[in-house]
């Protein structure tokens, strides 16, 4: 129970509020082509603090889209946390994590972007932990752990970035002949890599599902994993031919293993997880290819859409008896018409379905691929990938609106709450406008490609022929086959095996040993206990001399400090 | 100063409903020598006091080998971590799936339910990492394969702008 009873309501305004005053700063900035560097500054002599903020629109875009989702997020909340008792912890920890990510937007140096980033695995850890079940410990341990080594490469990069002089990426974008260190590229990519859960970072995402629905929709949908691609996208002088190309091969595989996974799993905040890692993939592979201003374009209507969805899936889990397994669901269009006609719009425009948001971006980022001259073995996996993109959502949208019921009571299975649906309905509208309206804010011309026919109609004929596909093979066909392929992606590819017992076991019990043998034995006995020992048995000799008096005692006193000054002078 | 640590103690959304979030004072419950394990046991006597020390029936005690690495007469449990322990037991702490005054394996910290596990599990990790790395690897050589070897997606291009007598040709060179 909440201290204020209107605690989430009045947060929710604020947010909207603030959001509405960011936006038209936004587009003002955007069609002047103005930034804005707020410095507060300290010192003047040998010693000098500053802190800025820059506003550009770059910033005030992507502040004003975390925002609305951010107040959505929180009025959902209200009645989806309405019987938690722990509410007052979970909106503190919801309020810091905007304003973390707040910071590492407004941030025009590598030195800030650390404070929020630092703060956002923080408390993205706070809010993963949030129940208290050993499943979700044990997801909050690996969300942190692979957070941190994102972590510890910007702390490293800071280093570097003293020795060339400057940490602000505003000065050298200016710069036209920048020669960064391929480790330093390596590093900041690496960083990126970890944040937004490419291979082989992969792990974290889908086991952050145990945080609770709101928590995915805002922190592992749009605002957390997004922070890589960001930060790509601020420190694009730096990335290199050869990180480029190491880049697009790993975001190549993380969207095909995401979409691969994602067709075989039945938990259904999981399979939204694993199209998140997809259209992280996606954007990932535009920043490899250069094309920054349209990764950004699909981070802004990619976070919109997908906050919607995971909504519309708590709204879902919590009619069927918090379940999320979806063989459990079914013809729950009947039930939720308006959750549903909601739902079935963001995974339209997941798909890239003509004039819906993701059209505008991904479409974009395909035709774009298709006009520069990479193998085709890229091309091919890249309609690959948006095939598999279709794949999993026609078999989500089947297995929830269409086929048979399979659940227990029919009770609480319609919508009532509109504490619940409002914000589903105004994320929405948001998101079906988010597509041509930042098109036009984000690109001041029209990009004309010009692209062969068959090239042209490709990204359109692989979404049909997949829905067509995946509707075939539910009714014909329920995945017994293909078992070994069924295990290999049911377990994700083994990575999260790999990349957390595997890899900590042998270090820990080397650790262990080391534990024993040097630290309790070794370092002790000729450091702190030794020392300890040996003051002991140099005393112990002293006293010898003294015979209890207390007189001598003073007196050796006094002829210790004698010569102490005798020394010193 | 005074103001804001009054609020962060009293206040009722950081008190937690009446349970104080800030603690100053910090638990001083550390290991001590009480706790020390005995000597390695090495006559029969020895052995049966340790196994009664420890609540374990004598022939189930086995310490571990006095090699210098050894715990002293703590003895050598079998490592079952906390996951493979049964859910349905009635345990006295149930969270820890423990008895009270149960003896705990060395490494007990190490194999909770958050963390480590020695289950069985189906695959070697061998096989996992050969079939991930082998996927990965298969897939960078077929790409590797296609990049260099210059397999490009070949767009149709104008014919280029050659030299032709009577025609105007541009250069585009710098002014000097």
């Amino acid at each position: 129970m909440t201290v204020d009873k209107y605690l989430y309501q009045k947060i929710s305004f604020f947010l909207i509020n603030f959001m509405l005053v960011i936006g038209f700063t936004g587009v003002f900035l955007s069609l002047s082509g103005v930034s804005i560097f707020i410095e507060w500054f300290l010192g003047g002599s040998s010693m000098n603090f500053s802190l800025i903020f820059l506003f550009d629109s770059i910033s005030c875009f992507f502040l004003s889209v975390v925002l609305c989702i951010s107040a959505n997020v929180v009025w959902y909340s209200k009645s989806y946390m309405a019987t938690d008792p722990n509410a007052n912890r979970f909106i503190l920890l919801v309020v810091g994590f905007i304003t973390s990510m707040a910071i590492l937007i407004i941030s025009p140096n590598i030195l800030s972007i650390l404070l929020g980033w630092d703060g956002l695995g923080l408390i993205s850890y706070g809010l993963v932990i949030y129940y208290p079940s050993s499943k979700s410990s044990s997801a909050g341990m690996i969300t942190v752990l692979s957070n941190r080594v994102g972590d510890v490469c910007i702390l490293l990069s800071i280093g570097w970035f003293m020795s060339v002089g400057d940490f602000n990426f505003s000065i050298w974008a200016l710069l036209s002949n920048t020669d960064f260190s391929i480790w330093v590229s390596f590093l900041v990519m690496l960083a990126a890599m970890t944040k937004s859960a490419q291979i082989p970072f992969s792990a974290w995402l889908p086991a952050a599902m145990a945080a609770p629905t709101p928590v995915s929709a805002l922190v592992h949908s749009s605002t957390l994993v997004t922070a890589g691609v960001y930060l790509l996208i601020r420190f694009s002088f730096i990335l290199g031919e050869s990180c480029s190309a190491f880049l697009m091969f790993i975001s190549i595989m993380t969207m095909f293993m995401s979409g691969v996974v994602a067709i075989f799993e039945y938990d259904f905040k999981k399979i939204i997880a694993l199209s998140t890692l997809s259209q992280l993939g996606m954007m990932m592979f535009a920043i490899s290819l250069g094309l920054f201003e349209v990764a950004f374009f699909h981070l802004l209507t990619h976070a919109l859409f997908k906050a919607l969805l995971f909504l519309c899936a708590g709204i879902l889990i919590h009619g069927v008896g918090n379940t999320q397994d979806i063989r459990s669901f079914g013809s729950l269009s009947l039930n939720f018409p308006l959750v549903t006609v909601c739902m079935n719009l963001a995974n339209l425009s997941l798909c890239g379905v003509p004039f819906l948001a993701g059209f505008y971006s991904k479409d974009l980022i395909v035709e774009l691929a298709c006009q520069y001259s990479w193998g085709i073995f890229i091309l091919l996996m890249m309609f690959v990938c948006l095939s598999l993109t279709v794949l999993y959502s026609v078999r989500l949208t089947y297995l929830s609106f269409v086929s048979a019921y399979g659940g227990g009571s029919l009770v609480s299975v319609c919508e009532t709450d509109y504490s619940l649906l409002a914000p589903v309905v105004i994320l929405s509208f948001t998101s079906l406008m988010s597509g041509p309206v930042l098109s036009w804010l984000s690109f001041s011309c029209p990009t004309l490609i010009f692209l062969p026919t068959f090239l042209k109609w490709g990204a359109l004929f692989f979404v049909v022929s997949s829905v067509v596909i995946m509707v075939s093979l539910q009714r014909l066909v329920y995945f017994y086959m293909w078992g070994t392929v069924k295990k290999f992606s049911g377990l994700m590819w083994f990575l999260p095996w790999l990349t957390g017992q595997w890899l900590t076991l042998n270090t820990l019990k080397n650790a262990d040993q080391f534990l024993k043998i040097y630290d309790q034995g070794w370092l002790e006995f000729y450091s702190s206990k030794g020392i300890s020992m040996g003051a002991n048995s140099m005393s112990l000799f002293s006293l010898k001399f003294q015979h209890n008096s207390l007189k001598i005692h003073f007196l050796v006193f006094l002829v210790w400090l004698f010569m102490c000054l005798i020394y010193i002078l | 100063m005074a103001a804001l640590l009054k609020k962060s103690l009293l206040h009722p959304v950081l008190r937690n409903n009446g349970v104080a979030r800030l603690q100053f004072v910090r638990l001083a419950g550390y290991w001590n020598k009480d706790w020390k394990p005995g000597p390695y046991p090495k006559t029969d006597a020895e052995r049966i006091a340790a196994a009664k020390k420890y609540g374990m029936l004598p022939q189930d005690y086995e310490p571990y080998p006095d090699d210098g690495l050894g715990y002293g007469d703590y003895p050598k449990l079998p490592l079952i971590s906390n996951d493979m322990k049964d859910p349905l037991y009635n345990w006295d702490m149930p969270d820890l799936k423990r008895n009270y005054g149960e003896p705990i394996h060395t490494q007990y910290d190490a194999y909770v339910e958050e963390r480590l596990s020695n289950a069985r599990i189906q695959y070697t990790p061998m096989y996992m990492l050969s079939r991930f790395l082998g996927i990965m690897g298969a897939f960078l050589a077929v790409h590797l394969l296609f990049e260099y070897n210059d397999w490009y997606l070949k767009h149709p291009w104008t014919p280029p702008q050659l030299l032709k007598e009577g025609k105007t040709h541009y250069t585009f060179e710098p002014l000097d």
